[in-house]
């Protein structure tokens, strides 16, 4: 199952990231606010800069704004303590990377709660979204890839939904209800949800800024 | 060439229906011992009925009628039916005789004595931080007579004397040889009196040994007081009184002989006494689980003719013999996919239940020994002194009892092993008299010392049953003895004299003693296998996970005593966790989260709540909105 997962993973991330490439050059987003690595490091800059900077932003935006941050760097600690040490080394998460994991794991369920239920509005479906789903079934599939809000609401509301049986396999597991098997099976079901969970984000973290881009270009 | 099975004598009524087996036409030097009766089975589960003659060590047999009854040999007399060098080759038997298997780590003789400081573990399975009796210098003869109360016979026993070691040749002739006692084990009749071997032991009677300890009948008369030239078969100093009764009309004698020794006879070398629950209070402790539910030790410490024993150990040393491998805690809890029958690669082995291990993350398999939350006493703030059979040579009665204080056994002591597993250990701190050459540290024995530097370190105390504190002054004064007395060797440098004591080397820097801390002077640790709690007993049970990960908790962070006569007003004390190759900090730290740990799983579980409403209220508003558009188109 070890060597699965990783396999799992190596390969889920080259498809995603794969993915995202193919499609950011298949599907050029305007020249103003083009997917370069420049681009995207000012966005990361303008968003860190943010909590730091005069803010225009109420005061549920700002802490939407911080939670936003906050999630984004526990989730970089999660996805690093969580996948290192079986993809980069081939051992199992303990230790110190095991502490800092489990430090980490819960302020990064607080902000997603916090982003779920402050984010779900923006990301509701709409009628633009129901027309796309039409056109997908009808085969009128030109420029269906280009210009599209569903991905990043269909990504956010993934990432929601995964985040149930990632906190609540490992929080079960914790519980004297399950076994031996039961254990190695609530494992198993963090590491992997987890596993979609990271790669549905990098993909909500691409079609986020796309969508931005577009956005701006309007 | 291959050697058929030869013809045997019949042994008693229940074994005359056994075939009688063709004879071996030739023998040839080197080839495969020839099986006798008693070395196969043919399958029926009852045991045979041993209705035998005796025979003395010189193969004759014993005859209730003669004026001068020999001891029997159990060399001879079982020998007749079970090839005596098969069986010699055991665990039990083989120590001593050359190449044989390390094994896992396991207990060590002890050589302790208070009144030169001494401990010092002594094994010659080349266990690290053990000292094998040749290098200490210690004969046969003399392990016998250190060791002799607990021994079952057989390599020390019967090894033949040097030829520089006249006293060893002389006396030898005298007690005889230290026979494999096979009746110490495998005699069930109740008046098998293991005490009685080892008073014959003390005695350097080893010939008669079995003779008196069977009850087959009486010894009158010590070896060790006869004169070096004594005749045991032409003299009649020592005497041999058979119980006549037990000889029937063929002279031969009944024995309740049984394959499975039972848990009594493994006790007498196997028990260990909890020195929190000792004499008064031994009534209070329970005994191992597994017995308690009626098995027996030899239930899963079987063996076949060879005698290597399945020592429950789940790696090496059970292998390669089919279902043995499942003969340890995991084959028979969890089974045992490698093993070879297909019935006991699945649990329940014996009956034993397939543990739940509700709560307990997988992760603890991988790093814990069963025993570590199953066996020995509980751990507590600090550690307990325990005492052995074999070191501490319980069991004895009558005036050759002993009420031993060193060495200092302690436990549990949770120490990770060379499998990498941390499990409950006994641990001793090696304690001696020494040199130091090249880096390689080679103990003295008590008596060595006490011929070269006795009278320097005596304490003006009466006899003291337990450590004699030693200052650093007489240290120094007795290293500087004791250095002068070595004389320079032909060739490279001259030993230096050391004393290691509670894990330090103390050495002469001029007039001075230094202490310096070195891995020989580290201390020795044997896993705990037995007694096995109940489950409901164990460490974690009902996933109380603050059992082990809090910061009071025992099993890292209790104490275990650096033992020492040095300076024994100043005890030094070290944490378990020092024993588990765990950084203390980061096991401090990891303890510490756990006091978070309700708060995270609260903290998780709210948030849970939270999502799992927001993504209903959506579910519950696309459906609306479905129901709304569904409504509309029409």
């Amino acid at each position: 199952m070890d060597t699965l997962f990783r396999n799992a993973a190596v390969v889920g991330f080259i498809v995603v990231f794969g993915a995202i490439v193919l499609h950011s050059l298949l599907f050029p987003s305007a020249r103003q606010c083009t997917l370069s690595v420049r681009a995207i490091l000012r966005k990361f800059v303008f968003l860190l800069t943010l909590v730091l900077l005069e803010q225009k932003l109420g005061p549920i935006g700002r802490l939407k704004k911080l939670a936003f941050l906050v999630a984004g760097a526990c989730f970089l600690v999660l996805f690093m303590t969580g996948f290192g040490p079986r993809i980069l080394l081939g051992v199992p998460l303990s230790g110190w990377a095991l502490m800092i994991h489990a430090t980490f794991a819960p302020v990064f369920a607080v902000c997603l709660a916090f982003l779920a239920a402050s984010w779900a509005w923006q990301c509701c479906f709409s009628g633009t979204d129901w027309n796309w789903v039409v056109r997908f079934f009808t085969f009128k599939w030109k420029g269906i890839l280009a210009d599209c809000d569903l991905g990043w609401k269909l990504t956010f509301w993934a990432m929601i939904i995964l985040f149930l049986p990632v906190c609540l396999s490992i929080v079960s597991s914790m519980f004297p209800i399950f076994g031996t098997h039961g254990q190695e099976v609530l494992f198993q079901i963090h590491r992997f949800s987890a596993l979609v969970l990271s790669l549905v984000a990098l993909a909500n973290i691409y079609l986020v800024l796309r969508a931005r881009c577009k956005a701006e270009q309007g | 060439m291959t050697l058929r099975p030869v013809p045997i004598l019949f042994i008693g009524l229940a074994l005359t229906a056994w075939p009688v087996l063709a004879l071996a036409a030739e023998t040839v030097a080197e080839a495969p011992a020839v099986e006798k009766l008693g070395d196969g089975n043919d399958g029926n589960r009852s045991t045979p009925v041993h209705v035998i003659e005796l025979l003395d060590e010189k193969g004759d047999a014993i005859k209730v009628d003669e004026t001068r009854m020999n001891p029997v040999s159990l060399k001879q007399t079982c020998g007749k039916c079970h090839t005596y060098e098969t069986i010699a080759g055991g665990w039990h038997f083989h120590a001593g005789s050359g190449k044989i298997p390390s094994g896992r780590i396991g207990e060590p003789w002890v050589l302790a004595d208070s009144e030169t400081r001494t401990q010092i573990p002594i094994s010659d399975r080349r266990w690290a931080g053990t000292y094998s009796p040749g290098e200490l210098g210690i004969s046969a003869w003399q392990f016998l007579q250190y060791f002799g109360s607990h021994y079952p016979g057989g390599a020390y026993g019967e090894a033949e004397a040097s030829a520089d070691d006249p006293v060893a040749g002389l006396r030898g002739g005298i007690s005889g040889k230290f026979e494999i006692n096979c009746l110490a084990c495998h005699n069930a009749d109740s008046n098998q009196n293991p005490s009685d071997a080892a008073l014959q032991a003390a005695r350097q009677n080893y010939r008669w040994i079995a003779t008196v300890s069977s009850g087959l009948g009486l010894v009158k008369g010590t070896a060790s007081e006869l004169d070096d030239l004594y005749d045991p078969w032409t003299e009649s100093k020592i005497k041999c009184l058979y119980d006549k009764g037990r000889f029937n009309s063929e002279d031969k004698v009944a024995f309740n002989i049984v394959r499975q020794p039972p848990a009594n006879r493994c006790y007498f070398c196997h028990s260990t006494q909890d020195m929190e629950t000792a004499g008064d209070k031994e009534w209070t402790r329970d005994q191992d689980v597994h017995l308690a539910a009626g098995l027996t030790c030899a239930d899963c410490h079987r063996n076949s003719a060879n005698h290597m024993i399945s020592r429950g150990d789940q790696s090496k040393s059970n292998a390669g013999i089919g279902s043995i491998s499942t003969l340890s805690c995991r084959g028979c809890h969890l089974g045992d996919e490698t093993a070879d029958a297909q019935a006991t690669r699945k649990a329940g082995r014996l009956g034993a239940p397939r543990p739940l291990h509700a709560g307990i993350p997988t992760v603890h398999f991988n790093k814990l020994a069963c025993t570590a939350c199953h066996s020995g006493p509980m751990p507590a703030e600090s550690t307990t002194l325990a005492r052995t059979a074999r070191i501490h040579k319980l069991g004895l009665h009558g005036k050759h009892a002993v009420n031993m204080k060193l060495p200092h056994v302690q436990w549990p002591v949770f120490v990770r092993g060379a499998d990498g597993l941390i499990a409950p250990n006994k641990l001793m701190w090696p304690t001696f008299w020494g040199t130091s050459k090249e880096g390689k540290i080679t103990p003295m024995t008590p008596k060595a010392v006490k011929e070269a530097i006795g009278a320097l370190i005596k304490s003006e105390q009466p006899r003291v049953n337990d450590w004699i504190p030693l200052s650093t002054e007489t240290i120094a004064t007795a290293l500087t003895a004791l250095s002068a007395q070595i004389e320079e060797p032909k060739e490279g440098a001259k030993p230096e004299v050391v004393y290691v004591a509670g894990g330090k080397v103390y050495q002469l820097s001029g007039e001075q003693v230094i202490e310096t801390e070195d891995p020989a002077a580290g201390p020795y640790s044997w896993p705990i296998a037995h007694d096995v709690r109940p489950a409901a007993q164990s460490l974690g049970r009902d996933g109380n996970c603050r059992d082990c990960h809090s910061t009071t908790s025992p099993f890292f962070f209790g104490t275990v005593t650096v033992d020492s006569p040095v300076k024994p007003d100043e005890v030094q004390l070290r944490k378990q966790v020092s024993f588990q190759t765990i950084s203390p900090m980061f096991a401090k730290a990891f303890a510490f989260s756990f006091v978070f740990r309700p708060y995270m799983k609260i903290t998780v579980i709210l948030c849970c709540a939270v999502v799992g409403a927001v993504v209903l209220a959506f579910v519950l508003k696309a459906l609306g909105w479905f129901s709304h558009t569904a409504a509309e188109e029409e």
